[in-house]
């Protein structure tokens, strides 16, 4: 268009293997530390999505080898107990970028069908190494052999070598190596704070590392329960767009328009289809490509529902010179009038709401770039009585892990006193449906820290980059000083008993069929309003727990320390008074019964076993 | 041989009668699985009462409880124990201490296992002024002034000489040290 008009330069296709040989950073490839760590991470999610996916449970290998040659260069081996992949489709799962399994709408580990691919782009192009692939699928009597490559101008698999010998024993799995330019020295306390973190959410898996340097990490499996495996679900309605609409369209042409909607979409059902078609004034037995394009543009508004986002999406576009306008053109489904009586509902519940300085009457020929966010949120409540119910999105394809899960993965690694995880119901942002998790460990032996450790998780996969900027953390972190406490960011953990420092570990996950990332290093999660409320509530209820059991123990210890202060006298108060008696009641039998009938005293008053009180003087001579 | 006092053997005998008579009271608490208290007349201000015809100040009717079984006070009952038992033997050992004695023959390690079962160790008083504060309290306790339990608060006279002096089963041979030796 205007670059072709005004320079002469030429443009040339870059196939999909090119592109992310020349943009290797977007996929976590930008020096050899962080390519290390990303392509251990690449190959353990393949290899438990092989497994737990299909309620397997998983035995991981992973080795890190130095190469004897260069010592900069090193083979990353996974090993896996998964279904194996057919032999005729892995030249494309190793050698084909965004050939994947996982377009589909349920929550996966990996998304792009990339991330593998990448590691053995940045493999070959490192240090010229293939990849190298052993794999047999359950019922196969064979183990296949593949050594290949990357034709990345073709973006097509070589195959260097290939070959099959029969199995002897029962084996199934997939064993990859990628051999890369990597920083061993540097990337090490990523690449176990994974591993650890992977230990955290699959207590069902059986993992073991072994370091360049020959260290050995074995994470023994404690449970063995398998979450349950998403299922594959029809997109929600609130969650589409133009381009995608136009997509389904397309492979659904002979169906009448209400066939379309309720057999495509989640969540609409006949008496909804009806009431939407109304709205937007299209016949319910239109066929759907006899739609004209005016038309596919108000299903598709009207599909998205009514959000925050919606609107905000149009608000400083500058086009709009009144907010009556601007609603218009968002929901043309809507008429003039009812635009019209959101805006005074709006205005009625703001007068009640808000003092009189900060008091703006919306009107129609209000200025849509002065919204502000409690008017749009006020909006949209009015303006949803309009809209006809959709069922929220479902929660099926998603897969949390459970509170079971949690606390045995948290069990597991860090060996807590105390320790306890919340799930919370699904929900939706942007027509997309999320689960919150979060699990809470405390004291035992995670070591004393000033601040929270929050370990990350989303769909399962740790989150180790960019904490910093991370929802979570501004959930989590601890609010510093008063002025902060009114504010909305960080956590009041002294109003949950906690004092910083403390030993104490946030377990964080949420589990969507899509997160919302920051950026393309899928390493960090926006702070989307929905997914931040519900972190904030699922962290009180886990917080909740957690103060009681402190306040508990706290109570205990008192009980005890009493029990030790009054024992500790036991042994020279019964020697002293024996002194005085032996030569009234005769013998020296005296003194045990005097112990004895003390310690009973103190049982009877506090309570407590009188073995656990004599534990206060076993052992201990009495001085004379 | 030391001279011993005919008032002495008497005053000696009294005191160890009403020491039996007290304790075999509280061993009997004890035993019965009754809570151990020590009651004993409070020797505060408050609580004292001046007899004007025999121109004497008494303590008053107001008594304290002094419980084993409450934390701030099962540490002043060991106390209480202690002393009892020291001044019961030199009682009986025909001794006369003084109440820098008692406080030495008192003073040793009470070792314990605290509530991580870790051993610990505290000194059974610190300071002379805990002991001569018990002293007090037992003086009251009993009924009976220090000088009826023969403790010696200052010093009366002098022994000096070419003497031994047994005492209990100690030997004090005067001629080889200095004049505080009996005081």
């Amino acid at each position: 268009m205007i670059a072709e008009t005004l320079t002469p330069e030429k443009f040339r296709a870059l196939s999909p293997a090119q592109f992310f040989a020349k943009y290797r950073e977007i996929a976590g490839f930008s020096n050899p530390t962080r390519a290390l760590y990303q392509t251990v991470r690449e190959l353990v999610e393949n290899a438990l999505d092989a497994t737990d996916s299909h309620g397997i449970l998983p035995n991981i290998k992973i080795v890190i080898r130095r190469s004897p040659e260069n010592p900069s260069h090193y083979t990353i081996t996974v090993e896996d107990n998964g279904i194996g992949i057919p032999p005729q489709h892995v030249p494309n799962a190793f050698g084909r970028v965004l050939f994947s399994s996982k377009y589909v709408l349920r929550q996966t580990r990996g998304m792009f069908g990339l991330g593998v691919k990448a590691a053995i782009i940045y493999g070959q192009m490192t240090t010229g190494n293939p990849v190298e692939i052993i794999t047999s699928t359950m019922g196969s009597k064979r183990i296949y052999y593949f050594k290949l490559r990357i034709d990345l101008k073709k973006n097509e698999p070589v195959i260097l070598e290939r070959g099959s010998w029969r199995k002897i024993r029962d084996w199934h799995g997939t064993i990859a190596s990628i051999t890369i330019e990597g920083d061993w020295s540097r990337a090490k306390r990523n690449v176990i704070e994974y591993i650890r973190r992977t230990a955290v959410v699959t207590p069902y898996a059986n993992i073991v590392f072994v370091s360049p340097d020959g260290e050995i990490i074995y994470y023994k499996r404690t449970i063995t329960k398998v979450p349950i495996p998403p299922k594959i679900v029809k997109p929600h309605p609130h969650g589409i767009d133009l381009e995608l609409l136009k997509e389904m369209i397309k492979h659904n042409s002979e169906k009448t328009i209400k066939d379309f909607l309720i057999n495509s979409f989640h969540g609409i059902g006949y008496k909804t289809v009806d009431e939407l078609l109304q709205l937007i004034k299209i016949n319910n037995n239109k066929k759907v490509d006899s739609l004209t394009e005016n038309e596919i543009k108000k299903l598709a508004n009207i599909l998205r529902g009514i959000d925050r986002e919606v609107i905000l999406q149009f608000k400083d576009s500058g086009k709009y010179k009144t907010l009556l306008k601007m609603l218009q053109e968002v929901f043309p489904w809507l008429s003039k009038e009812k635009i019209i009586q959101a805006i005074e509902y709006v205005n009625k519940i703001l007068v009640n709401k808000i003092n009189k300085g900060q008091l703006e009457r919306l009107n129609s020929k209000f200025d849509p770039t002065k919204l502000k966010l409690e008017h749009i949120d006020a909006l949209v409540r009015a303006l949803k009585k309009y809209y006809p119910r959709i069922r929220p999105p479902s929660p099926s394809a998603l897969s949390p892990l459970g509170e079971e899960i949690i606390i045995e993965g948290l069990k597991r690694v860090y060996e807590p006193e105390f320790v306890t995880a919340v799930t919370r119901k699904p929900l939706s942002y942007q027509g997309h449906p999320f689960i919150i998790e979060v699990g809470i460990a405390y004291g035992g032996k995670i070591l004393t820290s000033d601040k929270p450790v929050l370990v990350r998780f989303a769909n399962r996969i740790p989150l180790i980059y960019d904490e910093s900027s991370d929802v979570a953390w501004k959930v989590v972190k601890p609010k510093k000083d008063e002025k902060e406490k009114r504010g909305k960011e960080g956590f009041d953990w002294k109003a949950y008993g906690i004092e910083f420092p403390a030993p104490l570990i946030v377990f964080t996950h949420i589990c969507s069929t899509k997160i919302p990332f920051k950026g393309v290093g899928k390493e960090s999660v926006a702070d989307v309003p929905e997914i931040e409320n519900e972190l904030k509530l699922a962290l009180r209820e886990v917080a909740r727990r957690l103060r009681i059991y402190i306040l508990k123990k706290k109570k205990e210890e008192e009980k005890r320390r009493r029990i030790t202060v009054l024992a500790r006298y036991v042994p020279e108060i019964a020697r002293n008074l024996s002194i005085i008696l032996r030569d009234i009641m005769g013998t020296d039998g005296i003194e045990p019964l005097l112990r004895e009938k003390l310690i009973e005293a103190i049982a009877v008053r506090t309570g407590i076993d009188k073995m656990k009180i004599m534990k206060t003087i076993e052992n201990v001579g009495v001085e004379t | 041989m030391a001279y011993i006092s005919g008032i002495d053997k008497r005053v000696r005998e009294r005191g160890i009668e009403v020491f039996k008579k007290k304790f075999q009271r509280l061993a009997k608490r004890i035993l019965e699985g009754r809570p151990p208290t020590f009651i004993i007349p409070k020797r505060t201000l408050s609580n004292t009462i001046y007899d004007e015809r025999r121109r004497l100040l008494l303590l008053g009717p107001e008594i304290l409880r002094r419980s084993f079984l409450d934390v701030n006070e099962s540490r002043k009952f060991m106390q209480t124990t202690l002393m009892a038992a020291i001044i019961y033997d030199a009682l009986v050992n025909n001794e006369y201490p003084t109440i820098r004695d008692l406080y030495y023959r008192g003073k040793h390690t009470i070792v314990y296992r605290d509530e991580k079962s870790r051993l610990r160790s505290e000194y059974t008083w610190d300071e002379q002024r805990e002991s001569d504060s018990v002293i007090r309290d037992l003086e009251v306790y009993l009924g009976l002034l220090r000088e009826e339990l023969l403790i010696l608060s200052k010093e009366k006279g002098k022994v000096v000489g070419n003497m031994k002096i047994r005492s209990g089963d100690d030997v004090i041979d005067l001629s080889r040290m200095g004049h505080g030796a009996m005081l």
